[in-house]
């Protein structure tokens, strides 16, 4: 540095201050155009498609990507990184051309090979995409697979005649000297002759040209050309011939009549001797000009041969991007996506040539880089794993998996279950998001919830970008074994001889709508996000205010009967083995009344005939060890004396218990998996994660709406007004019936789900649910075992609320019975954090008896165990959230670590204190584990 | 939208501060957080019958330290770890050639790689073990330099050097041998234990000055007799082929406060019940193996050979000695902990593999820093902290209390975690032993009932019968004597013998009953009895179906009501027609071949006197084993012996009365009936044989019906 001399610094400041005045004069141009048109360098290539006062649609019509500018705060959102060619640097080949893409397809050739195509590689690229305006937006239409094969386009002949037609069709000088130079180039004008007698015609192997030219010989037209080409020209010949016509196997069966078409005529071959790189220009030559299939069809027929054949794998994908208000709606008709379904295989590349072959289209991935953020980016992307997680953007974890997770968890329906390992949280609201910056969006899976999957991934393991976005199972697919046990476990990674593939029969029929919503500034996190899709259900009527206010309820759940494995006179029987009989509800419940809860949620499980696995629904069947009717209308009386919420439960989507004459015909009634056996579930071991024993069928969905009604009518002579259904809000299973009357998928199974809850409702019951998914939330006025976490996959970086949130202040909720969960204190204050009520899980009896039963699971659940504790905890807990209880949550944030502050509408928040140290800030002082309710220092003016 | 009133920095109280201190406190003892609601993996305890029953979270995951943001560089590949004393805990790096030591809260506080060895510069290569005494000694394996290298923890200059042991006497190094030290642990008198790659001998024991001293604790070679057959018939090439018959080697190691050596034997062993031991100065394995199970990880696995994702049993990659004598073992195939108290009972089992918090992709080894573990995962690179939840800390102190003999709290405190988890056997056999100090006895019979533990009910019943009989028996006596003496006097009287003749009439009027009587005879005078069967058309075959069901009524009725003590069968599965099958199938078979036989070899019955003769000749069964099943209920283990022997007089005397049945209803002599027996016995085995051939051929055959079924549905 210091050995530098003046000189180079004095032209460096020139250069400096000649780049200073470019830039103001560049600046003073851009002043002068419109501000909305280009203010954004990335929209430069894009037009305007469509607009209101919030957005604005663009669109580049080349690569279909689509941009949406939200006009308040000029946020640009892309579909497709811009610059992605330039800037990503890890993938490559077709994972970096995917990119580029809008959707992806997965699709399976016969034989079960799996093919990824995208709408870049596979259809932009071949420019076979479409756009065109619908109100308030556009619909981009993806064929996807090359129409044609590659140089299908290019004639090997010719007819001069032809030529000329073409030539005269063009119009301009230029496009005819830019064809003869392109395309006719190639082409070597030829005729046949006849032989002179006794003159050998220039031959090749194998072949009697002279037969099958009939005595003729084919020479240049106006040019020479030397034997050896003119051998080549031959070949080629002979060759487009006998490829031209599918029924010759060979050069045998060649016969003189198949060359008769070019006798009479002069005729262009195209010579063989063209370097193999020219071939692309050539075709893209003869694109110009309008030469496509028509033309070539037309050229091929003058010689008898026969056109190109259409590519089998293609489909046609339209995706319509629309503005809603100050919303993006992006939606795929899946019943107007068309798949090689049963088409015929002319060429024979997958079996007997004519047989019928079809290209099952399984997956369909959306928008899988919109609003993806490069290296650069900071923030987070939003899943609603559990309660929700935040992935970091660029969090460096690239040795972990990527996210992916089914909405509403698995579906029995499809396959049987083999194995059972790890636990994980499901995701129960079809949502995912993005921040970046000030600037995030949400975007809410509005149709086909039940068949997406949401992927996440950050920068640097696949890709550069940091990726969210949701494909869907249009169609199931599932492996089965035909030899031996299904049930066995293969891992998915041996995938052995005895294993096929099956395949739904028909694909989705309903349509994919994703819904993007955009925020910025202070909305723009996850609490703003959760806000947001508070507001979009309560304006959609999903979201109903259920609370009022008052005290927060103290959920209870009582088992009433176990099934227990008896001998008796030496002989093995099932019998129900009583923990809380009718009369013994009603003791428990007062002891908790007595002892100062006001609000009480009562579920009474194992009521039913058989306890809790009980029999089948189609009526109530009270259990005589139980008690009789007579007691459990006493019991009714009395819980509604006392003002306890009762709410009976009832298993509807699972069958226990088959014996004769109870309606339920298993093979009738249950649901069938895709390779057509009756689904069941499963009870796992421990420690091996096999499968012990089974447990339940699974009701196909198209029965359980008779089985609803009957059960109702016969439940309303009993004088209960609430009703739980805890496999309801929990579970959704298809029936992958063969028959198509039979068969329903999994996005209409959960609307049959939601409508039997509609109508227990109607029926003027209050509803309780397990789990929360999203179609059961206009119907209940409670959920338990909502999760307060989620599943903590390696690549996420932190659990949020973002469940509760969107519910705090319309549904009370519960989440894991705190007797039977690792019973430690951040449960009790995870649950102050979370607004969420304390539920316990009792028996009357001793907990012994669960003992060597199938019950085992149940281990503590003597209420003598747990009541004092469990009063004193609710009274505590009572005393803080009965202030916010009908608020709505409007912050979450961590304060220091381990020490959390939820703010409600009131202005009321509560600081929970996790950590083993207390916490002090402003004044504030909250204990180890403890917690504290705030009131804001200006919020009464805001009320 | 939404009104933005986010961070009220300013905050003012309007509540009492919710005493939550004291609320909890009542729920709960305050335990620092630990996850709750989604934990990846469940936990369970294996019960009585080996089944794992579910339980408690008992350790949940509470802190993951990525090791690659130590601020120590990229740690490539750490292989171990050890906690010292301070709570410092050693990081093996072996791929860096180096050791990081790092404070409990992770901050790196030194890093060691190069030392000055005597004046020279000197640097360790890829170390794979770490020790440090309770003196400040630091000893690390440097394997790849075949040596031990030792550390002052304070000032970390370098003491000594440890090279590649020699001996006096040749033979026991092996000239050859590629020293590789790998683990290694130091007792209190500074003996120096080490486990070298290749060494199958055991370990290594090196003196306080650092002499070679011999090998301990070489794991036995236990060879098959199917081995020996195959390395004699076996050339000398297939030999060769054939793995070496060689000890298992250990994985890993190490000390507890006593001075024993823990270690844990690599997978694959044919010892396999051993692969946890303790071993003493001398080597011997002194563990005690009194659980339902013996210590080995998981008691239920699919085998290794099933089409299971992870089959084969727990491949124990390490083990820690822990407070109160117990210690925690980590299974690197499933990824789970399993902690056993001193006398191997399983406390409880946590961890699994996966891609969750707290799941492992390869765990490598286990310490403890208190009473939390800390679990390294070599493939994640990272060190789990658990944390223990009220359950874990509730058992740990239970046992505490125990042995310090504080047997009320103990039992107060196993109460506790009853009401937590009621599956939980070893709650109720703490409580049952509490109650036994406190003498009560029949509470804690039924702890220990309910705990399973058959040795602690049968010391509790020992003094429950005592106590019994001291109260009781002059009442008993008073009660006992005129009652036999009345009846005694009764049996005198002329109208007694009058009414027992008119009964016997009666009774011999009808043939069945006629034909029970019978075999009253036939216990009392076999040969006569055997013979008026044949030739009198003495007894009957309605009465040998009776006898038949009654003798398979004693095994449910024994299977059922046998004392606690002596009947490990889980009584919900009792069942009668199991019970009658297995005595009625064998008796049919033998009734069958022997009449086959028989009349091959001139024997002289017919199929009925075969029946009815066989069935008399099991009347024993009946007369013996019924009361004794009563008596059995009133036995402690120690009289278990002439329990067993009466038992099996009775099995010998019915064998007895079968042996002279066959020679009197066949006329043959004893080496004819002897031969007769042993030949029905093979031909008995025969056709066992053949049914279990055409049982499994019918199982291939619908298995194959059923296969095609499956094909046509799905293929076409």
């Amino acid at each position: 540095m210091r050995g530098r001399s003046p000189a180079p610094l004095s032209t460096g400041s020139f250069l400096f201050s000649l780049l200073v005045v470019a830039c103001l004069l560049l600046a003073a141009a851009n002043l002068a155009q419109p501000l909305t048109a280009y203010a954004d360098a990335s929209l430069s290539k894009m037009r305007l498609a469509a607009s209101n006062e919030w957005l604005e649609l663009y669109i580049n019509d080349a690569t279909a990507a689509v941009a949406v500018r939200e006009v308040k705060t000029g946020h640009v959102w892309h579909t497709n990184p811009p610059n992605w060619d330039k800037e990503e640097t890890i993938a490559k080949g077709d994972a970096k051309q995917a990119l580029g893409a809008q959707i992806q397809l997965t699709y399976y050739k016969p034989g079960d090979v799996e093919i990824k195509i995208d709408s870049y590689k596979d259809s932009v690229l071949f420019e076979q995409h479409e756009v065109t305006e619908i109100p308030g937006g556009i619909r981009v239409t993806y064929l996807l697979g090359r129409e044609y094969g590659e140089r299908a386009m290019v004639p090997n002949f010719i007819s001069r005649s032809r030529v000329e037609e073409i030539r005269n069709s063009l119009g301009s000088q230029s496009l005819v000297s830019a064809f003869d130079s392109k395309v006719l180039k190639n082409y070597t004008l030829v005729k046949m002759v006849p032989l002179q007698p006794g003159e050998t015609p220039l031959g090749i192997a194998s072949v009697d040209i002279a037969e099958l030219f009939s005595g003729h010989k084919l020479v240049p037209v106006e040019t020479t050309i030397n034997d050896t080409r003119m051998r080549e020209l031959v070949r080629s010949v002979v060759l487009t011939v006998l490829n031209g016509r599918s029924e010759l196997e060979g050069f045998d069966d060649l016969k003189r009549e198949h060359f008769l078409p070019l006798m009479d005529k002069e005729f262009y071959v195209f010579t063989p001797w063209t370097p193999q790189f020219l071939l692309d220009s050539i075709e893209e030559a003869l694109k110009d000009i309008g030469y496509l299939i028509e033309q070539r069809t037309i050229d091929c027929e003058e010689f008898g041969i026969e056109p190109p054949l259409r590519n089998m794998e293609t489909f046609v994908v339209p995706v319509e991007y629309v503005l809603e208000g100050d919303t993006l709606l992006v939606r795929i008709p899946v019943n107007e996506v068309q798949y090689p379904r049963d088409v015929v295989d002319v060429r024979g590349s997958y079996g007997p040539k004519g047989g019928l072959v079809t290209f099952p289209l399984c997956s369909i991935r959306v928008l899988p880089y919109f609003g993806a953020v490069g290296k650069a980016g900071s923030g987070y992307i939003f899943v609603p794993d559990g309660s929700g997680a935040l992935i970091n953007l660029n969090n460096g974890r690239v040795s972990d998996n990527g996210y992916a997770a089914r909405v509403y968890g698995k579906d029995y329906g499809v396959s049987l279950q083999k194995e059972s390992t790890n636990e994980s949280a499901q995701i129960r609201m079809p949502v995912y998001g993005l921040k970046d910056g000030d600037k995030a969006f949400l975007a809410v899976i509005e149709d086909g919830a039940a068949l997406a999957t949401v992927y996440a991934d950050i920068a640097g393991r696949v890709t550069s970008y940091n990726t969210v976005g949701p494909a869907f199972q249009v169609m199931e697919r599932a492996w089965t074994a035909l030899s031996g046990d299904p049930t066995l476990t293969r891992s998915g990674l041996w995938r052995t001889v005895d294993q096929v593939a099956v395949y739904q029969k028909e694909m989705y029929g309903g349509d994919i709508r994703l819904r993007y919503c955009f925020l910025s500034g202070d909305e723009a996190d996850y609490v703003g996000m959760a806000r947001r899709y508070q507001e979009y259900l309560v304006n959609k009527g999903v979201l109903k205010r259920r609370i009022s206010g008052g005290d927060i309820p103290l959920f209870v759940e009582l088992i009433g009967g176990i099934e227990v494995r008896r001998s008796i006179l030496g002989l093995p029987l099932n019998v129900v083995e009583p923990l809380t009989t009718y009369a013994q509800v009603g003791d428990i419940v007062d002891a908790v009344l007595e002892s100062g809860v006001s609000n009480l949620k009562l579920r009474y499980t194992g009521w039913l005939a058989g306890g809790v696995q009980h029999a089948f629904p189609d009526r109530v069947r009270l259990e005589d060890a139980l008690g009789n009717r007579q007691q459990f209308r006493v019991l009714v009386d009395h819980l509604r004396a006392r003002g306890v919420e009762f709410y009976p439960d009832v298993a509807f989507l699972y069958v226990y218990r088959n014996s004769l004459f109870d309606g339920f015909i298993a093979a009738r009634d249950a649901s069938r998996t895709l390779d057509r056996r009756v689904a069941q579930i499963y009870d796992f071991s421990l420690a091996t994660f096999q499968i012990e024993k089974d447990r339940a069928y699974v009701l196909s969905p198209r029965r359980l709406e008779s089985l609803v009604d009957s059960f109702l009518s016969s439940y309303a002579g009993y004088g209960v007004n609430g009703i739980s259904v805890k496999d309801m809000g929990a579970f959704v299973n298809s029936d992958n019936s063969e028959e198509a009357e039979e068969y329903v998928g999994r996005e209409e199974a959960s609307e049959i789900v939601a409508a039997q809850a509609a109508k227990m409702v109607d029926a003027g019951l209050s509803v309780m649910t397990d789990g929360g998914n999203l179609y059961m939330l206009p119907y209940v006025d409670a959920i338990t075992g909502i999760p307060y976490r989620s599943s903590e996959w390696d690549i996420i970086d932190k659990s949020v609320p973002f469940m509760q949130i969107v519910l705090h202040g319309f549904i009370d909720y519960a989440g894991d019975p705190l007797n039977l969960s690792a019973r430690t204190t951040e449960s009790i204050l995870k649950l102050v954090e979370l607004g969420a009520s304390p539920l316990f899980t009792w028996c009357y009896g001793d907990s012994e008896a669960v003992k060597n039963s199938d019950y085992d699971h149940f281990y503590a659940l003597h209420y003598g165990d747990w009541l004092h504790s469990a009063t004193a905890l609710y009274a505590a807990m009572n005393d803080v959230l009965r202030e916010v209880r009908a608020q709505t949550i409007i912050d979450h944030a961590e304060l220091a670590e381990g020490v959390t502050q939820t703010t409600y509408a009131n202005g009321y928040s509560v600081v929970v204190n996790y950590s083993e140290q207390e916490y002090e800030a402003d004044g504030v002082l909250v204990p180890a584990f403890s917690f504290r309710l705030l009131k804001g220092v200006d919020s009464d003016e805001e009320q | 939208m939404h009104v933005s009133t986010r961070t009220p920095a300013r905050c003012r109280l309007i509540r009492h501060s919710v005493l939550l201190g004291i609320a909890l406190c009542v729920v709960v003892t305050l335990v620092p957080g630990a996850a709750t609601a989604v934990v990846p993996y469940r936990s369970y305890t294996y019960d009585f019958w080996g089944k794992a029953v579910p339980a408690p979270q008992a350790y949940v995951c509470s802190r993951e330290i990525y090791l690659d943001q130590l601020g120590a560089g990229a740690l490539s590949n750490v292989q171990d770890f050890f906690v010292g004393p301070d709570n410092i805990i050693y990081l093996v790096d072996t791929g860096g050639s180096r050791i990081v030591c790092v404070d409990t809260e992770w901050n790196v506080l030194r890093i060691i790689s190069s030392f000055d060895n005597n004046g020279v510069a000197d640097q360790l290569k890829q170390p794979e073990g770490v020790f440090v005494t309770d003196s400040g000694e630091l000893y690390v394996a440097d394997t790849a330099n075949a040596r031990i290298v030792v550390f002052d923890t304070v000032s970390f200059d370098m003491k000594r050097i440890i090279g590649r042991p020699t001996s006096a006497v040749e033979g026991i190094i092996s000239a050859d041998l590629e020293y590789r030290p790998m683990k290694l642990v130091v007792d209190r008198a500074g003996r120096l234990y080490v486990k070298a790659r290749n060494v199958f001998d055991g370990l290594l024991e090196f003196d306080a000055g650092g002499q070679f001293q011999g090998f301990i604790g070489a794991p036995r070679v236990v060879v098959s007799p199917l081995d020996i057959l195959w390395r004699r018939i076996a050339t000398k090439e297939q030999l060769d082929r054939m793995s070496l018959l060689v000890p298992t080697e250990f994985t890993n190691l190490d000390i507890d406060g006593k001075g024993f050596i823990f270690v844990t034997v690599a997978q694959g062993s044919n010892q396999s019940h051993e692969v946890i031991r303790r071993l003493n100065h001398s080597g011997q394995d002194v563990l005690r193996r009194l659980g339902f199970q013996n210590p080995i990880g998981d008691v239920e696995y699919p085998y290794a050979w099933e089409k299971v994702t992870i089959g084969g049993p727990s491949a124990l990659a390490d083990v820690v000695a822990r407070n109160d004598e117990t210690y925690s073992v980590l299974d690197r195939r499933r990824g789970r902990v399993f902690t056993y108290d001193y006398d191997g009972h399983l406390l409880f089992v946590f961890g699994a593999l996966g891609e969750q918090e707290g799941t492992f992709k390869e765990a490598t080894a286990i310490d403890a820093v208190g009473d939390k573990l800390l679990i390294l995962d070599r493939v994640k690179r990272r060190v789990f902290e658990f944390s223990p939840t009220d359950y874990a800390r509730m058992i740990m102190m239970a046992i505490r209390l125990h042995n310090v003999g504080e047997y009320q709290r103990s039992a107060d405190q196993w109460a506790e975690v009853l009401k937590l988890n009621a599956n939980y056997d070893l709650a109720y056999t703490g409580i049952g032993r509490a109650k036994m100090q406190q003498g009560l006895y029949a509470e804690a019979m039924e702890n220990f009932r309910l705990g399973n533990d058959r040795e602690g009910y049968s010391k509790a019943y020992a003094y429950y019968r005592k106590e019994q009989v001291d109260k009781r028996f002059g009442r008993f006596m008073a009660v006992f004597i005129p009652v036999c003496l009345a009846v005694v006097l009764l049996t005198r009287t002329k109208l007694w013998k009058q009414l027992c003749m008119r009964t016997l009439q009666t009774l011999r009027r009808y043939s069945v009953t006629e034909g029970l009587l019978f075999s009253f005879s036939v216990l009392s005078k076999p040969f006569d009895s055997f013979w008026s069967i044949k030739h009198e058309r003495k007894g009957n075959l309605p009465a040998a179906a009776i006898i038949l069901a009654l003798v398979g009524w004693t095994y449910a009725f024994m299977r059922r009501n046998t004392g606690f003590i002596f009947n490990t069968t889980d009584l919900s599965r009792v069942n009668l027609y199991s019970e009658l099958a297995s005595v009625l199938v064998p008796v049919g078979l033998w009734c069958l071949v022997s009449w086959a036989i028989t009349t091959l070899m001139d024997g002289k019955g017919t199929p009925r006197d075969i029946v009815v003769y066989t069935a008399y000749s099991l009347v024993p069964l009946i007369i013996v084993n019924v009361p004794m099943t009563i008596i059995s209920n009133f036995l402690i283990s120690e009289e278990g012996a002439m329990y067993y022997l009466i038992l099996t007089l009775g099995i010998m005397w019915a064998g007895a009365l079968l042996f002279i049945g066959t020679m009197t209803i066949h006329d043959y002599g004893f080496g004819k009936a002897v031969l007769a027996g042993a030949v029905s016995a093979l031909g008995i085995g025969f056709v066992l044989f053949i049914s279990l051939l055409a049982v499994s051929v019918a199982g291939a055959v619908t298995a194959f019906i059923n296969d095609i079924y499956t094909e046509l549905v799905l293929r076409l």
